[in-house]
């Protein structure tokens, strides 16, 4: 509990962003598989409640971004596996060009001196 | 795009109800994983599980949020409340039986009120192009210069008509018609319905005939053979679908005319009454009665006798329209100085006539307030059957609460079930106005009898009116009582064990308010329903004063045949004379007014008094009248003959009202009077007040003079009363008529009869009322039942202490009904009252036939029978209440 208030929020949106490039670069992988990759990369982002996880990529699934099919894991257990559609990967290039764009800006918000409006 | 395909996936899953096995296994899958990684990490399989499990964060928040991603909420919050609705409502059959049938009704009688005013006098009338067919009526102010009327003052004359008709741009057609009553047959002619219509008439409202042809500019020449165009029901009921009738010859009041065509079957003209037989406008002469001293009825201009009914030109307006009408109006002003007409152009629907649309519209209020009363009573009753439930319920809507629902998401909850039961409520009140506005139709004051040419399928506006009254009976009804259950002294309720004081007084309050108004909307309408029956019963039972048994009136077309007075009174006197002959006639009489049925008004001066033109009731009789409808004469004496006094003084027997209103003090007989056109009158006797106005009340002043003194011969009627045996002279009548002048056609008709159809609308009014007075007894026993079955109930904690320290059982229920009854007492003085007042309305337009409009004995009447059926309904949730073990009881609360 602790950790979870230390932490912010993962921000709106941002997760099934990390879904999908997740998928786009790794190719189909399962829930877990995809959460554990999101920790490794992010740090902690999703090192608490990773059940969270599992709506997003059923919103995701009812966009159509993703796809998903059952699928044996590495250990030979059924498990349901997913993958970046066309549209999804059409979603993918534009939220990241915004993302740039967004960051961009906000960067060089962050590097505004007191001077530079004078 | 996207939002879209999301949208349809959760519809998809919400309507297949897709569940949450997958993610179960996942999840599953999930920990399997990550717990397997924590053990090959070095913990102990239990520590692993637990942190994989901790990792993975609230299980049930993830399926919630996973579930609400996967569905539709809202809906699915609806479908719920819906579900549960449909649960509670099925378990408590008899609260929603209740409920439904009182709604039901309530909505019922209105809709089908309204689906009747919709079908009479807004819908527009079933002919090709109805949105642009309007009609055309006249008003005049100013000098009117003694505008003859045949019909109502609003119609138009046809020079008028035909100015309008040639000379105006803005409509596509003009055509013009008139009701009249006419005799088909030569030998025995029998009555039919008739419309004399310009020929223009079926064209202009695009009636496409399959069976021979309309009227064409050809039937209209002066040299022109006369030709009539039957009804398809007409054609149907008389000549059995056979097309071999065209070119047939009818007589129609005596003159040949041949049928050129029937109207389609659909085609129901433009009148509340479908005529049998149209003829062209141009036999006006032949047809219509003498009268306004011409038969010239084409060429009269100062008359008023046609309606005119038209389709606009597409585009134009019907201001555009009355404003072009209203300059060739003011153009045959020029005529008659000081005149001006008023064009007025409504909508085509079946009732135009401005005249008929005021009567039309005060019986629509007058029928309207009946109903709302109806469907206010309806609510009060479902509002008090809720307050009761959420009284009972109030256990469980304080446990979901301290359970955790919200007061919005119970409130929702109440309000759902409200309005499924107000939308079964509105379904059973369509089915209730399906197969209730067929019969009212016939209980409507002011209908023809027989078939009417009325479209009373349900369609979108009567739906539309059944559904707001639906929402207006839901809303009225359920939002009080929701909110109220709901309210903020739920908690305090939970702590009182569901008997929170100040709270229940409140509701109480209303529920009293409630029963006080159901109490009072039943007693009046059984009141005035009362009322109006006694009314009747009394018309029909209290002697007129007059001969009515056996007694046959005899009516002949004599003005339509073209008699004068001279001529007619010749006719009578002859026919009085053979009818005299037979054995069976105890006596026969000339009469001009049909006491009961017409009446007549003549202003009467004294001379050497202050009685100048006071109105007085006339009647022109016959020598043998007062024999003939034994009535006594009490002073004086009867007619001696019928010789005209020429010059000198007309001789009249006067009323005993009469007698005391001029010469109070003195012997009337001797004294002299003027009346009509400077007659003198000297009087020769007195006789009784009999009924003449209004039947079961007698009249006011009243003399009779000789019918010789009178122009109105060809218009008066004759009574044959028979003795044991009236067939023979009865069967004759028909012979004798035709020996004196075969061109005459005579009906003759039981006195009895005609007295009795004169009751028809007040019996129909009454009807109604009575219906919908017992429609709110129902619905007032079923209020009181519930108010005082919940009340009781309520207290059963009170009423087991009372029993437990020694009370009898007898005093409890003395205790328990003696609140109901002080209310249902208010209820009663409420509702008699407002009757008392409307009865007085109704006595002064001769509806009550006499009898007070306090009549104890309607008011006794009905205070006793609503008191009896209050304290029946409460007797039984009282007599329940006292039977219950006190023991058990208390041990239960």
């Amino acid at each position: 509990m602790k950790n979870a208030k230390q932490k912010a929020d993962v921000p709106h949106g941002t997760l099934s962003l990390m879904v999908l490039k997740t998928l786009d670069v790794i190719g189909p992988l399962n829930g877990y598989a995809i959460a554990r990759r999101i920790e490794q990369i992010s740090g902690d982002l999703l090192a608490v409640n990773q059940g969270t996880l599992y709506p997003v990529l059923l919103k995701l699934e009812q966009e159509g971004a993703i796809a998903s099919e059952w699928g044996a894991s590495e250990n030979n257990r059924r498990a349901r596996f997913y993958r970046v559609s066309r549209s999804g990967r059409k979603l993918l290039q534009t939220e990241t060009r915004d993302w740039e764009q967004t960051t961009a800006i906000l960067g060089r918000f962050f590097e505004l001196k007191a001077e530079d409006l004078t | 795009m996207r939002s879209l395909r999301r949208f349809l996936a959760r519809a998809a899953n919400f309507a297949t109800r897709r569940d949450d096995l997958r993610l179960r296994e996942e999840m599953e899958e999930h920990l399997c994983e990550q717990t397997r990684e924590y053990v090959r990490a070095g913990m102990s399989p239990d520590e692993a599980r637990r942190q994989a499990v901790l990792k993975f964060g609230a299980v049930e928040a993830v399926r919630e949020k996973y579930h609400a991603e996967q569905g539709i909420p809202l809906l699915e919050e609806l479908a719920q409340d819906i579900r549960y609705a449909l649960r509670l409502l099925a378990r408590s059959p008899g609260f929603t039986i209740a409920a439904v049938i009182t709604l039901g009704l309530g909505v019922g009688v209105n809709a089908s009120l309204f689906s009747l005013i919709y079908a009479i006098g807004i819908r527009y009338l079933p002919v090709k192009d109805s949105a642009s067919l309007v009609s055309i009526y006249q008003q005049y102010r100013g000098q009117v210069h003694a505008r003859g009327v045949y019909g109502s003052p609003y119609y138009l004359s046809y020079p008028e008509y035909a100015n309008y008709r040639d000379r105006n741009s803005t409509f596509s057609g003009l055509a013009a018609y008139a009701e009249t009553g006419l005799a088909l047959g030569g030998a025995a002619p029998q009555p039919v319905s008739g419309q004399l219509v310009s020929c223009n008439y079926f064209s202009v409202l695009g009636a496409e005939f399959s069976v021979g042809r309309g009227f064409n500019a050809d039937d209209c020449r002066a040299s022109a053979a006369p030709t009539a165009i039957l009804s398809h029901r007409f054609w149907q009921s008389h000549y059995g679908d056979s097309r071999s009738v065209i070119g047939n010859t009818l007589t129609l009041n005596g003159q040949s005319v041949t049928v050129a065509g029937v109207a389609p079957a659909g085609f129901s003209g433009t009148e509340l009454q479908v005529p049998d037989v149209w003829v062209p406008v141009t036999m006006a002469p032949q047809l219509l009665p003498m009268t306004f001293d011409s038969r010239d009825w084409l060429a009269l201009g100062n008359v008023s006798w046609l309606q005119v009914i038209g389709h606009l030109k597409p585009g134009i307006s019907r201001r555009a329209a009355r404003t072009e009408l209203a300059v060739l109006a003011h153009q045959m002003d020029a005529i008659h100085p000081g005149r001006q007409t008023v064009v007025i152009v409504n909508a085509g629907s079946l009732v135009n006539n401005p005249e008929e649309r005021t009567d039309g519209l005060w019986i629509g209020v007058a029928v309207f307030m009946l109903g709302a009363l109806v469907l206010t009573m309806a609510c009060t009753n479902l509002a008090n059957l809720l307050l009761s439930r959420g009284a009972k319920r109030q256990h469980e809507l304080v446990t979901r609460l301290a359970l955790g629902a919200t007061r919005r998401r119970l409130l929702s909850q109440l309000l759902t079930e409200n309005m499924l039961l107000s939308a079964l409520g509105g379904l059973a009140g369509v089915a209730v106005m399906l197969s209730l506005t067929p019969v009212i139709i016939h209980l409507l004051p002011g209908m023809p009898s027989g078939p009417l040419p009325l479209d009373l399928a349900p369609n979108f506006t009567t739906l539309l009116f059944a559904l707001i009254a639906t929402l207006m009976a839901a809303l009225l009804s359920g939002v009080a009582p929701a909110l109220q259950a709901t309210g903020p002294d739920l908690l305090t309720a939970l702590k009182e064990g569901g008997a929170a004081a100040g709270h229940g007084r409140r509701r109480a309050r209303l529920r009293d308010l409630l029963v006080i108004t159901q109490v009072a909307g039943c007693a009046l309408l059984l009141g005035l329903a009362g009322l109006l029956a006694r009314g009747l019963h009394r018309a029909e039972i209290v002697a007129p004063g007059f001969a009515t048994q056996s007694v046959y009136v005899l009516s002949f077309d004599l003005s339509e045949r073209g008699y004068n007075g001279t001529r007619a009174l010749g006719f009578a006197r002859e026919l009085r004379e053979r009818l005299g002959a037979f054995s069976g006639t105890a006596g026969v009489a000339s009469s001009t007014v049909l006491p009961g049925v017409s009446a007549d008004f003549t202003g009467v001066t004294i001379p050497g008094t202050d009685y100048r033109g006071e109105q007085v009731l006339a009647n022109y009789v016959s020598a043998d009248y007062f024999r003939t409808m034994e009535i006594p004469i009490l002073r004086g004496h009867a007619f001696a003959g019928e010789e005209l006094h020429a010059g000198g003084l007309s001789p009249a027997l006067v009323s005993t009202a009469m007698a005391q209103r001029f010469w109070p003090t003195e012997n009337p007989v001797g004294k002299e009077f003027q009346a009509g056109q400077n007659r003198r009158y000297q009087v020769i006797g007195i006789v009784p007040n009999v009924s003449t106005l209004h039947l079961g009340q007698e009249d006011g002043p009243l003399f009779y003079g000789l019918i010789t003194d009178t122009g109105a011969a060809a218009d008066a009627k004759m009574f044959l009363r028979a003795n044991r045996d009236a067939s023979g002279a009865v069967s004759a009548i028909s012979a004798l008529v035709r020996q004196i002048d075969p061109s005459v056609t005579v009906t003759t008709e039981p006195y009895q009869q005609i007295l009795s159809e004169q009751l028809l609308p007040a019996r129909r009014g009454a009807v109604l009322v009575s219906a919908l007075g017992l429609l709110a007894l129902l619905l007032a026993v079923v209020g009181v039942t519930g108010v005082v079955s919940l009340a009781t109930s309520q207290r059963v904690r009170e009423i087991c202490i009372r029993l437990a320290f020694g009370a009898r059982r007898h005093d409890v229920v003395v205790l328990l009904l003696g609140h109901g009854l002080k209310l249902v007492a208010i209820g009663l003085a409420a509702g008699l009252g407002v009757a008392a007042g409307l009865a007085f309305l109704l006595a002064s337009n001769g509806l009550l036939f006499g009898v007070s409009p306090i009549d104890p004995a309607v008011f006794l009447g009905t205070a006793s029978v609503l008191f009896c059926s209050a304290v029946l309904s409460m007797l039984f949730p009282a007599l329940r209440a006292i039977r219950v073990d006190p023991v058990a009881a208390l041990r239960s609360e």
